[in-house]
């Protein structure tokens, strides 16, 4: 597949737009598009869409979008009919003090008191996306803006007496061709995958042990509720040193052979210089199906470009939901850097998988290779050695015993 | 009857006789009791200095706040006593041979690493980072020597008896001091804290510390006092040659020699920069919380504690030192091929790793006294001693970047590779040794028969 990606910001026509995000991009290939929304609008989500061929282009009701709060359904719509397509939304940054320094958050009960934070992630405001955005890279970053933070006593009001100034930013990156990231934790990507990098900047966390983790949903066109995670184990862990796993959470297609996935290596960091000496762990927590009932009764998640995609179907999708936590214990929380840098890849089709390369094989057939030959010749000629010697002093014998005769 | 007509015609009319407690059994060199007891003596000469060695890693935290230090301004405490001592126990150990002598020069390095802890708590207490490697600078110029000189005594006092178990002994009292040292310091500087705050805290800790040394520096007099007397007694001095060692003997040591240096070095680098890196390993390859992976990276050292004497006792019984390096040096290669490419429960390779430097470290180091004169042997364990510490010091650098580069895999690979040369050289050994007579390899039945057998060479 060549493809050529390219990123428009759509940001048309009136100024209040500047301050909703919705960056859109087309990557193309010989046959099929696929169509990548990366947005903050209401909830930080990514839409990638599925064309049949390479005409196709977005529409957007930005009338609807803008002025009406209450349905923004439909209002995100194409000029062909998606063969396939799935989403993720990011709904809450939860915050918990970790009392028993577990990086568990399994652990505390929603109910337990001081112990809990929750960060809407709808009631943040972004910056522009064209402050941050890298054209010649393909390179977009959605980034939240300080001091609109959330206020303790939650109110409409802006902008807020809350002295925050941190940031949570998630940066996407499209590739054109098939690779490895140069950052750790060197995941891979080819022209089906979009990297996401979720960065919590410098928050000022409200208890002394703080820690953080991130609600999110995964949902797609599938009928059927496929969807599993995988979680591989490696001996190998030449491309993000001290991490031996991958986690896989994807939605089977019923009919079809793959389709949206999410990937990421149990790893974050909390320096922004990323190496093994400030890596931390990312823990995982099972993922809830929610189903269309539950979904029905949850008016959330209305707020977001999916369901402005989506419309009312948003509840009939296979909808799948999961926390990621980030954090080791005895690592001093999140304060003691103020920093947490997660990376995770969001594609379509298979997941990819590390292989051993072909540096390490040769390295390991060399390395150990060579001596084991050196052993198994040195005993062998030593073998050889005894054997000639005794057949010497057999030799000999027979000989003076045939010279006495 | 006349004392003179009771003095036995050939012979022995030399013995000296001992008199009052001197006679009794604790005291009286040519029995084993006394031995042992001056044994006791022997391993904490430098227990002191394994116990203050470690003084900074088991209050790393502490000093880095307190002091203000970075990291890596806290690996120069480390790097200030491994690099100096590349050279310096080498030279160390000829002191010992040619000038000093082992009593005089046991001495001097228990001063040595005596004043220099107290110059290292004295900058604690003074809040100076330049005192405090100044400090470590000199309790390094005697640390690494005075092992050397405890290998030389122990060889002198044990040579063809339970030499391998005295060096086992000798490493269990080295990992006993490093494990008291994690678990009293930190207590004790929270408790001098309640008192005395800050880094004035900090530098009587270390003070306290010294007391450590004090106590060793009593043990290299009492040595040097004992050794005296039995050489008296004994009429060791007897024996002697009356060579002293050139520095240009060094390259006429027999291959042998260096052979072992470098199964030596090639073994020992698999091992404790493997540890230095190990916490981290533990907790992400295998799913271990970090108490659960201190405990597993401990187990060499714990194990060795407890293991070293029993199987340098077994050593002495069986002798073949070689066969019982070849054997440490193939299970730890299988340890690390098993942590490399396998998940299975780390426990067990560590625990056998364990036990394989116990036998390897119980084998190797009493093979020197079998091939070096005694005259030589101070320096021959200090060049011993000095190759071994550049290996660590430079490996652990090379493991610490293989890591961050490419992961553990490729560092395992690399220790594996170094094992590999290790077996190597431990089979060259083995042919070397044959081809001589395999003196090194002898049952130890064999070496007692051929001992016994060499007095009566001697003209009457």
């Amino acid at each position: 597949m060549q493809i050529n990606p390219g990123c428009d910001t759509s940001i048309p026509h009136p100024p209040a737009c500047d301050m909703k995000n919705i960056v859109y991009a087309k990557a193309e290939g010989p046959t099929d598009t696929i169509h990548y929304i990366f947005s903050t609008i209401g909830y930080p989500s990514v839409l990638t869409v599925l064309a049949p061929d390479t005409s196709g282009k977005v529409i957007i009701d930005w009338n609807k979008l803008l002025n009406d709060t209450t349905d923004w359904a439909r209002t995100v719509n194409f000029t062909f009919e998606p063969v396939y397509s799935y989403g993720m939304i990011f709904r809450r940054l939860y915050e918990y003090n970790d009392h028993n320094d577990k990086a568990d958050m399994s652990a505390y009960s929603p109910e337990q008191n001081d112990t809990w934070k929750i960060h809407d992630l709808k009631d943040m405001k972004w910056q522009p996306a064209d402050k941050f955005i890298d054209q010649r890279h393909h390179v977009v970053t959605l980034q939240s803006m300080p001091q609109e933070w959330m206020c303790k006593n939650h109110t409409e009001v802006y902008p807020c007496k809350s002295n925050q100034t941190g940031t949570i930013s998630f940066v996407w990156s499209l590739f054109g061709n098939n690779g490895r990231s140069s950052v750790l934790p060197h995941l891979e990507y080819n022209s089906n995958i979009t990297h996401m990098d979720l960065v919590i900047d410098n928050i000022k966390p409200e208890y002394s042990k703080s820690r953080f983790a991130m609600e999110m949903f995964l949902m797609s066109s599938d009928k059927k509720s496929h969807t599993q995670s995988k979680d591989t184990k490696s001996i190998d862990d030449e491309y993000s040193p001290g991490v031996f796993k991958m986690t896989d959470w994807s939605t089977n297609m019923g009919d079809r052979p793959f389709g949206g996935f999410i990937q990421w290596k149990p790893v974050c960091y909390y320096k922004s210089a990323r190496g093994r000496e400030n890596a931390s762990k990312v823990r995982k927590y099972g993922f809830v199906p929610k189903d269309a009932a539950a979904m029905k009764k949850d008016f959330s998640l209305q707020y977001s470009v999916p369901y402005a995609f989506f419309g009312a179907r948003l509840h009939t999708l296979s909808m799948n939901a999961t926390n990621v936590s980030f954090g080791l214990p005895k690592d001093k929380f999140y304060s003691k850097t103020s920093y947490t840098a997660w990376t995770a890849s969001v594609g379509y089709g298979n997941p990819p998988v590390d292989k051993v390369s072909d540096v390490i094989t040769i390295v390991i057939a060399t390395g150990l290779g060579i001596p084991v030959i050196l052993i198994i010749v040195g005993a062998i000629y030593l073998f050889i050695k005894k054997r000639l010697a005794k057949n010497k002093v057999m030799k000999d014998i027979t000989e003076s015993y045939s010279q006495i005769q | 009857m006349d004392k003179e007509e009771t003095k036995p015609l050939l012979g022995g009319d030399d013995e000296e006789e001992l008199t009052g407690c001197g006679a009794t059994l604790p005291c009286d060199p040519r029995r084993w009791l006394h031995r042992f007891l001056v044994l006791i003596i022997m391993c904490f000469l430098s227990f002191g200095s394994y116990f203050c060695y470690d003084n900074p890693a088991a209050m790393q935290d502490t000093m880095e706040s307190v002091l203000h230090l970075s990291t890596s301004q806290f690996m120069m405490f480390y790097a200030l006593y491994s690099w100096p001592n590349v050279i310096l126990c080498f030279f160390g150990g000829f002191l010992i041979d040619r000038v000093f002598g082992i009593r005089l020069g046991a001495i001097i390095f228990a001063a040595f690493v005596t004043v220099g802890q107290v110059i290292f708590a004295l900058g604690a207490y003074i809040n100076s980072y330049w005192t405090m490697n100044m400090g470590r600078f000199v309790f390094g110029l005697g640390g690494e020597s005075l092992a050397v000189a405890q290998n030389t005594y122990a060889v002198s006092w044990f040579k063809g008896r339970e030499l391998n178990m005295v060096f086992g002994l000798q490493l269990s009292f080295s990992r006993i001091g490093s494990t008291v040292n994690m678990n009293v310091m930190q207590p004790l500087y929270n408790s001098v804290q309640n008192i005395i705050p800050g880094y004035q805290g900090l530098g009587v800790t270390l003070f306290l510390a010294t007391i450590t040394c004090g106590y060793s520096m009593c043990c290299a007099l009492a040595m040097a006092y004992y050794d005296r007397r039995a050489a008296r007694i004994l009429k060791r001095d007897g024996g002697k040659t009356g060579e002293v060692i050139q520095l240009k003997d060094v390259k006429d040591f027999p291959a042998s020699l260096w052979v072992i240096c470098i199964i030596c070095v090639a073994y020992y680098v698999t091992v404790f920069p493997f540890i230095g890196l190990g916490l981290v390993f533990f907790e992400m390859k295998f799913d271990m919380d970090p108490s659960e992976a201190n405990l597993v990276n401990s187990l060499v050292y714990v194990i060795s504690a407890g293991a070293s004497p029993v199987f340098g006792f077994l050593i002495d019984r069986t002798g073949k030192n070689i066969f019982w390096v070849l054997t440490g040096v193939t299970f730890t290669l299988g340890c690390h091929a098993i942590l490399a490419f396998t998940f299975v429960n780390p426990f067990f390779p560590m625990i056998t790793m364990g036990l394989a430097y116990s036998v390897l470290a119980s084998a190797l180091w009493p093979m020197v006294a079998l091939i070096i004169p005694e005259y030589q042997l101070g320096t021959a364990y200090g060049l011993m001693q000095s190759i071994q510490n550049l290996g660590l010091a430079i490996v652990a650098q090379v493991a610490g970047s293989i890591v961050d580069a490419k992961g553990y895999l490729l560092l395992e690979v690399f220790n594996l590779a170094w094992l590999c040369v290790a077996l190597i050289a431990t089979v060259l050994l083995y042919l070397m040794d044959a081809s001589k007579g395999g003196k090194l390899n002898l049952a130890a039945w064999k070496r007692k028969a051929l001992a016994a057998a060499e007095p009566e060479k001697k003209p009457l």
